[in-house]
């Protein structure tokens, strides 16, 4: 679970607020969405939550721990993995290597074991065996999206961050992408949070919170 | 991949997997390292060939008539008479390595020896130069042969101006060498005058080598003589020496001892300590004023000639490339020293959002930044050892400052990567891996 508590931020050199006294609690096996208009601070709160930065004020807890006392890159390797809009996967590593990266990070996934959970991890979310050797470059968007789910999956995390993740798909793909992210949810328990300024997912979410000024409301559960 | 064969494993793939990026920095290491290695080394090798042939060239000199325009101002012209004072000067400037002189004195005339001799009717003749012999007073016997040795045997001509015999050539009388053409006079005892006689002059007088002679000059007095040799020379050579008329070979010494005046000299030739060999032009300048002041010649005015032809027109320029060179090597050196730099960071740059997403997955900065920064000076090592062997293999030491001045531009590298990884994993990662809408 993460829970946020009257959580404010403001740029260095800034005497403005770009959230405002954000409390919210994000719930494992539930789909969260966070929409709003572009400089509403969705990309502010984003990088709070995928600990890119730390909050000016307010607390933080992830799993009954204050992130405060948590060190960030930690956070990042253990407890929150990210999902982009551009997909982010390195254009030189096949896909099982893509997926292999945060194993590695933690210390496993040189073997064949991780090997072996990558190619798991790629088939689970629908990429067949014969892509897995495939560079980005050769796979589809809603197939390199589905690379960037399994590589979010690689992790200890169990809360996913996913930014904008439907954004360069069309609606056949996209709606894929969002099934997966759902079950993942529903079935596996992960904590699953979408920012998107894209109304339609968030009617498919369980959770919406709208973001507006740097103030988060929720708006339907 | 805080485990740093996860790393290593990464970056391996990532090298060979952008292989013209890889064959870049590679590549541009292993020129690196050669072109800095063969610019120390075309610079040292010519500096010393510069160094050796400035020590190693010897400048002829030669004090010659101050009017003579021949097309061969080394063909001694009558009337060129250098004084002794003048001589004098050239050796105490300490310029002069060695110098070779002759001096003449034409109104002689040889005797047996014991034969009867009326001094008022020969002095009479004498002043006329009417059956006279002349004495050519050398100070280097090894010098006069070397001038008048062509040193080759010229082939058959129906020319009658070339024949077979060129050389001088002397012959010794038994018990006699090179070594007896020397004298030192003594006032106590009188010591006969070695010479050496041209063969025409023997047969003129009655005279045979190895016998002692009387030589009588214009200022009635006779000296003893021992003809230690004589010598004989071909038809051009003749005709370079005083108008084809045969000589009396003397040491110069000796005729200082018996001429009544001072010995002025007809030619004077020297070559100069190859340690001026770069101040030509300060030693020019300080011997010409020998030269030209008043009363340097006897009868006309001198010409100082300095042949430095080789150091004008061929080490002067190659000088003068050598500073071009040792010029144009800091800015080389330094622009190689800033593209390393350069390339070093762009190369890292390219790899930003790699990092980025290394970052946005947990890995810490200073795991990106030690990555990025030693797996490009990995690269650099890989391309600087081929270009050290290369040069090796090219015969160029690799000694301590070359190894300096290789090491910098490495070292410009090894700073532009580290410079490029923190620029790298300083960035926000989300500024980097977010579409701006």
């Amino acid at each position: 679970m993460l829970k946020l508590e009257n959580v404010s931020y403001r740029y260095k050199n800034s005497s403005v607020d770009v959230l405002k006294n954000i409390s919210a609690i994000f719930e494992p096996g539930k789909v969260h969405a966070v929409v709003g208009p572009s400089g509403s601070g969705k990309t502010t709160l984003l990088s709070i939550l995928a600990g890119l930065d730390r909050p000016a004020s307010g607390n933080i807890t992830v799993q009954d721990k204050d992130m405060a006392g948590i060190d960030l890159d930690q956070y990042r390797r253990e407890h929150v993995s990210m999902i982009f809009q551009a997909f982010q996967l390195f254009p030189l590593l096949t896909a099982v290597e893509n997926v292999c990266v945060p194993m590695q990070l933690s210390g496993e996934g040189l073997n064949k074991k991780g090997q072996e959970t990558a190619k798991r991890l790629l088939e689970s979310v629908g990429i067949d065996s014969d892509k897995h050797k495939r560079y980005p470059s050769n796979l589809s968007g809603g197939e390199q999206q589905r690379v960037a789910i399994a590589r979010a999956l690689s992790s200890s995390a169990k809360i996913i961050l996913a930014d904008e993740p439907t954004g360069n798909l069309d609606a056949a793909n996209g709606k894929a992408v969002i099934d997966i992210l759902k079950r993942l949810a529903h079935e596996d328990g992960y904590c699953v949070i979408i920012v998107t300024h894209n109304y339609e997912i968030a009617e498919a979410s369980d959770v919406i919170f709208k973001m507006s000024d740097g103030v988060l409301a929720v708006l339907g559960d | 991949m805080n485990h740093p064969l996860a790393w290593l494993s990464h970056l391996f793939k990532d090298a060979y997997r952008s292989f013209v990026r890889t064959l870049l920095i590679i590549g541009f290491a292993m020129l690196t390292v050669l072109a800095i290695a063969y610019l120390q080394h075309t610079i040292r090798r010519s500096a010393a060939e510069v160094d050796y042939l400035f020590d190693n060239t010897v400048i002829f000199g030669e004090i010659v008539h101050g009017e003579t325009l021949d097309a061969n101002p080394r063909q001694p012209t009558m009337g060129v008479f250098v004084t002794q004072r003048t001589v004098d000067l050239f050796i105490d400037s300490g310029f002069v390595r060695s110098i070779y002189l002759e001096a003449g004195e034409p109104r002689n005339r040889l005797y047996p020896h014991n034969a009867n001799i009326d001094t008022s009717t020969i002095v009479s003749e004498l002043f006329r130069m009417i059956n006279n012999d002349m004495i050519l007073a050398i100070n280097d016997l090894e010098g006069f042969i070397t001038r008048n040795t062509i040193g080759t045997t010229a082939h058959e001509e129906t020319d009658s101006r070339f024949t077979t015999d060129m050389d001088l050539v002397i012959s010794f009388a038994d018990g006699f060498s090179y070594e007896d053409f020397s004298f030192v006079a003594s006032t106590s005892i009188p010591v006969p005058i070695p010479v050496i006689i041209h063969e025409h002059i023997l047969a003129r007088r009655g005279l045979a080598i190895g016998e002692t002679a009387q030589l009588v000059s214009q200022s009635r007095d006779i000296h003893d003589v021992v003809i230690i040799g004589s010598y004989t020379v071909g038809p051009i050579m003749s005709a370079a020496m005083f108008n084809n008329d045969p000589l009396i070979l003397m040491p110069l010494d000796a005729l200082k001892s018996i001429s009544p005046r001072d010995v002025a000299y007809v030619i004077v030739e020297f070559t100069i300590y190859s340690s001026f060999n770069r101040e030509i032009p300060r030693v020019r300048e300080v011997l010409n004023g020998y030269a030209l002041r008043a009363g340097a010649g006897r009868v006309a005015p001198l010409l100082l000639m300095i042949y430095d032809d080789e150091i004008r027109l061929v080490l002067r320029p190659m000088e003068q490339t050598l500073n071009l060179l040792t010029m144009l090597y800091p800015i080389a050196f330094a622009t190689l020293a800033l593209l390393s730099l350069g390339l070093a960071v762009i190369m890292l740059l390219q790899r930003s959002k790699n990092a980025a997403i290394f970052r946005s997955l947990g890995a810490t900065k200073l795991a990106v930044r030690v990555a990025y920064a030693g797996g490009y000076t990995l690269l650099c090592i890989i391309g600087a050892v081929p270009g050290m062997l290369i040069t090796q293999f090219l015969l160029i030491d690799i000694d301590a400052a070359l190894l300096v001045h290789i090491a910098i531009p490495f070292a410009c590298a090894i700073v532009g990567a580290v410079i490029g990884a923190v620029i790298i994993s300083a960035r926000p990662p989300l500024e980097l891996l977010q579409v701006k809408e």
